[in-house]
C-alpha cells in the first residue's frame, strides 16, 4: 500500500526508458498519454487516501526520517500532485499534434516525461536537499525542452533563462549550506522541530536565500524579467507546460518552507512578501498591457497571477492560505488553456501577433469559445474560478485588515480584464484586414480535445467551488498546523525503526 | 589528430581507463568510489580515444551513447523497484549471499543501482560530446 507513494515519481521514471527505445512515434504518443493518464488517477487517489487516513509518509530505503529522505504526501502536496497530472495528460495530447516529428525523433517524449518527474518530485518529497535535486531535474529536463529544435529565437531565449536558473539553484545551495550548519539536518519536518525552540534571528539569513531562489523561479517582483524573455520561443505546447507547471513549483516550495519552518519573524517576512506580491501584480499586468505578441501578453500574466498566490501567502491566514491554493489550481488551468489556444490559433492563422489576426469569432467560433472560457476565467468573472479564487483572497485580506494589498488585487483584476478583452477584441473580434480566409480549416481534434477538457475544469471548480474551497481549506488549516506534519513525519520513522 | 604518439597512447590507454573504472565502480560500496566518477573514468578514456580518431569512434564503443543511457536507467530502475517484492519501501537495500567454495560474495541492489548511474553517466557524457563533435565536424 505504502508503494502507492512512490508512484507519482515512478510512472514517468519507467516511462522515460520505454520511450526511448521505441522508434515509432505514434506508439511513442499512445506511451505518453497513457502514462500522463496513470498519475492523474494514482493523484486522485492518494489525495483520496490523505483525506481519509491523513498525512502519508514513506521512508525512502527504509531509512529513518531525520537520516533518511521522506516521502510526504499532505493535502497540499496531492492537490498540487493532481494538478500536475492533468496538465501533463493534457499537453501530452495536445503534442501529439503540435510539436512536430522532427522534435519527436529528437526525445520530446522522454525529456517531457523527466520534466514531469522533476515537478512530481518537488512536490513529495520531505528533505530540502532532495528537493534541490528535484528542481534541478525539472530544470535540465526543461532547459533541453527549451531548446529542442535549435531556432535562434530559442537559443537566445534559452541563454537568460539557464543564466537565471544557474542563479537561484547557486543561492538555493547556500541556503541548505547554511541551514544545515545552523541546524545539524535537512529534513524538513525535523527543521520545523528545532527551528521552533532555537534562536529563529539566526535563520533570517537563510530564509532570505531561499526567498530569492524561489523567488526567481516562481518570478516574482524584482526577479521576473528571465520568464517573458524565453517562454514565448518554444512551440506552444512546451510553453504552456511552462506556463502551467514551472513557476508554480516554486511558489509551492515557498509555501512549504514559510508555512513549516520559517514561520519566526512574521512582521517583517509577512510585510516583505505582501510588498513583492502586490509590485508583482501590478507591474506584471501593467507590461502585458502593453505586449503585442498573444505569448508575450500571456507570459507577462503569469507573472501578475504569481503576486496573487504570494499575496495569500503573505496575509497568512487559514482562509488566505486556502485561496492561494486554490488560486494556483485555478491558475494552472486557465492559463495553460490559453496558451494551448494561442498554438490553435498559430496553426490555423500562422500568427502570434494581435494585430495581424483578426475575425477569428466568425470563422472558428469553437476556438473563440474555448478561449473565452479561461481568459474570463483569469480576468475573475462569475461563476468560473479565477472569480471565487479572487473572492476568497480579497475576504481574507479584508478580514485581516491589509487595505493596500486587496485593493492592489482587485485594480489588477480589471486591468487583467482590460488586456484579455484586448486579445478578444483583435483577434477575434475585429475582421480580418486581408479580407480572405479560408474557414475550410478546422482545428485539429488533438488540439481543440484538450482546451475543452480543461475549460470543463476551469468552470467545475467554478460551479463546485464550495467543495474545492472546502478541500483547500482543509489542507490550508494543515499546513498552518505543522504539528501533524512533524509527528506524522519523525513519528512513523520511529515506528518502522523500533531500534 | 594525425599524431602517432598520440594515437597509440589513446588505444592502449583506452582499455586501461575502462578496467580502472571498473575497479572504482566495485570499491565504492565502502570506500570513495561509485558509479558517478566510475562513469567519469569510463567516459573520459572513451572521449580521449575518439578526440584522437574522431567522432565516429564514439558510436563504435561498445554500445551507442543512447543504448547505455536507457541501460542505466532499466538498472536504477530495477534496483529502486526490487524492495517491493520484499514489500520494503522505494530503493531499500536487498542483499543475497553466495558461496563458491573459498570465496563469499554478497551482491545487493546497491550494485546495481551504483552500475546504472555508471552507465547512465557513460551515456549521458557521450551524448553530449558527441553531438558537439559533430557539430564543429572534429573528424
Amino acid at each position: 500500500m505504502k508503494g502507492m507513494l512512490t508512484l507519482p515519481i515512478l510512472i514517468p521514471l519507467i516511462a522515460i526508458p520505454i520511450l526511448l527505445v521505441i522508434k515509432n512515434n505514434r506508439i511513442k504518443r499512445i506511451i505518453s498519454i497513457s502514462a500522463t493518464a496513470a498519475l492523474v488517477v494514482v493523484s486522485v487517489h492518494l489525495l483520496q487516501t490523505v483525506q481519509q487516513s491523513g498525512i502519508q509518509v514513506m521512508n525512502i530505503g527504509n531509512w529513518s526520517a531525520p537520516i533518511g529522505i521522506p516521502i510526504v504526501i499532505d493535502l497540499y502536496s496531492a492537490i498540487m500532485l493532481i494538478m500536475a497530472g492533468i496538465i501533463g495528460f493534457c499537453i501530452s495530447i495536445y503534442a501529439s499534434k503540435n510539436i512536430g516529428s522532427q522534435r519527436e525523433n529528437h526525445h520530446f517524449h522522454p525529456l517531457f516525461h523527466a520534466l514531469l518527474l522533476g515537478v512530481n518530485g518537488a512536490f513529495i518529497t520531505g528533505d530540502i536537499f532532495n528537493l534541490f535535486v528535484w528542481f534541478e531535474v525539472m530544470l535540465m529536463a526543461s532547459f533541453c525542452l527549451l531548446i529542442l529544435g535549435n531556432e535562434r529565437a530559442q537559443l537566445e531565449g534559452a541563454i537568460k533563462y539557464i543564466t537565471m536558473s544557474l542563479i537561484s539553484s547557486f543561492l538555493f545551495v547556500a541556503g541548505i549550506g547554511l541551514i544545515y550548519g545552523e541546524t545539524g539536518t535537512l529534513n524538513m519536518a525535523d527543521l520545523a522541530r528545532i527551528i521552533e525552540d532555537d534562536d529563529a534571528m539566526l535563520m533570517n539569513t537563510s530564509a532570505m536565500l531561499f526567498f530569492i531562489a524561489f523567488g526567481i523561479k516562481a518570478a516574482i517582483f524584482p526577479f521576473f524579467y528571465w520568464l517573458p524573455a524565453s517562454y514565448h520561443t518554444p512551440p506552444a505546447a512546451v510553453s504552456a507546460l511552462f506556463a502551467g507547471l514551472l513557476t508554480k513549483v516554486g511558489v509551492y516550495a515557498m509555501v512549504r518552507f514559510f508555512t513549516l519552518f520559517f514561520v519566526h519573524n512574521d512582521a517583517f517576512w509577512h510585510t516583505l512578501l505582501l510588498v513583492v506580491a502586490g509590485a508583482t501584480m501590478f507591474i506584471g499586468v501593467i507590461m502585458a498591457a502593453s505586449q503585442n505578441d498573444i505569448r508575450r501578453i500571456l507570459s507577462f500574466h503569469i507573472i501578475s497571477q504569481i503576486g496573487y498566490m504570494i499575496m495569500g501567502l503573505g496575509i497568512f491566514t487559514p482562509l488566505a492560505i486556502s485561496g492561494a491554493i486554490y488560486f494556483t489550481f485555478h491558475n494552472v488551468m486557465a492559463k495553460t488553456n490559453t496558451f494551448l489556444v494561442a498554438g490553435i490559433i498559430n496553426s490555423l492563422k500562422g500568427s502570434y501577433h494581435i494585430k495581424t489576426l483578426g475575425g477569428l469569432y466568425k470563422q472558428h467560433p469553437l476556438v473563440a469559445f474555448i478561449f473565452f472560457i479561461p481568459a474570463m476565467a483569469l480576468a475573475g468573472l462569475p461563476p468560473l474560478s479565477g472569480f471565487f479564487a479572487k473572492f476568497v483572497l480579497v475576504k481574507a485580506g479584508l478580514e485581516s485588515n491589509e487595505y493596500l494589498i486587496t485593493f492592489v488585487a482587485l485594480l489588477v483584476s480589471i486591468i487583467t480584464l482590460f488586456s484579455m478583452v484586448k486579445i478578444w477584441g483583435h483577434a477575434f473580434w475585429k475582421s480580418e484586414e486581408n479580407g480572405e480566409h479560408d474557414s475550410t480549416r478546422r482545428p485539429a481534434l488533438t488540439l481543440v480535445i484538450p482546451c475543452v477538457l480543461l475549460c470543463c475544469i476551469s468552470a467545475g471548480i467554478g460551479i463546485g467551488a464550495n467543495y474545492c474551497l472546502e478541500l483547500t481549506t482543509s489542507a490550508a488549516e494543515q499546513l498552518l498546523d505543522k504539528k501533524h506534519y512533524v509527528e506524522a513525519v519523525l513519528k512513523i520513522s520511529e515506528h518502522e525503526n523500533p531500534h | 589528430m594525425n599524431s602517432i604518439i598520440l594515437k597509440i597512447t589513446a588505444k592502449y590507454l583506452k582499455p586501461v581507463f575502462i578496467v580502472f573504472s571498473i575497479y572504482v565502480l566495485l570499491r565504492g560500496h565502502n570506500s570513495p568510489g561509485g558509479g558517478f566518477i566510475a562513469g567519469l573514468l569510463a567516459s573520459s578514456g572513451i572521449l580521449f580515444y575518439s578526440l584522437t580518431y574522431g567522432s565516429d569512434a564514439i558510436n563504435q564503443t561498445y554500445l551507442k551513447p543512447k543504448s547505455f543511457i536507457i541501460l542505466g536507467l532499466v538498472g536504477i530502475l530495477l534496483s529502486a523497484t526490487i524492495g517491493f517484492l520484499a514489500s520494503k519501501p522505494l530503493l531499500t537495500g536487498v542483499w543475497h549471499t553466495f558461496k563458491t567454495g573459498l570465496f563469499e560474495v554478497k551482491v545487493g541492489t546497491p550494485l546495481l543501482f551504483d552500475s546504472g548511474v555508471y552507465f547512465l553517466v557513460i551515456g549521458s557524457l557521450l551524448t553530449i560530446t558527441s553531438s558537439i563533435m559533430e557539430e564543429i565536424e572534429w573528424k
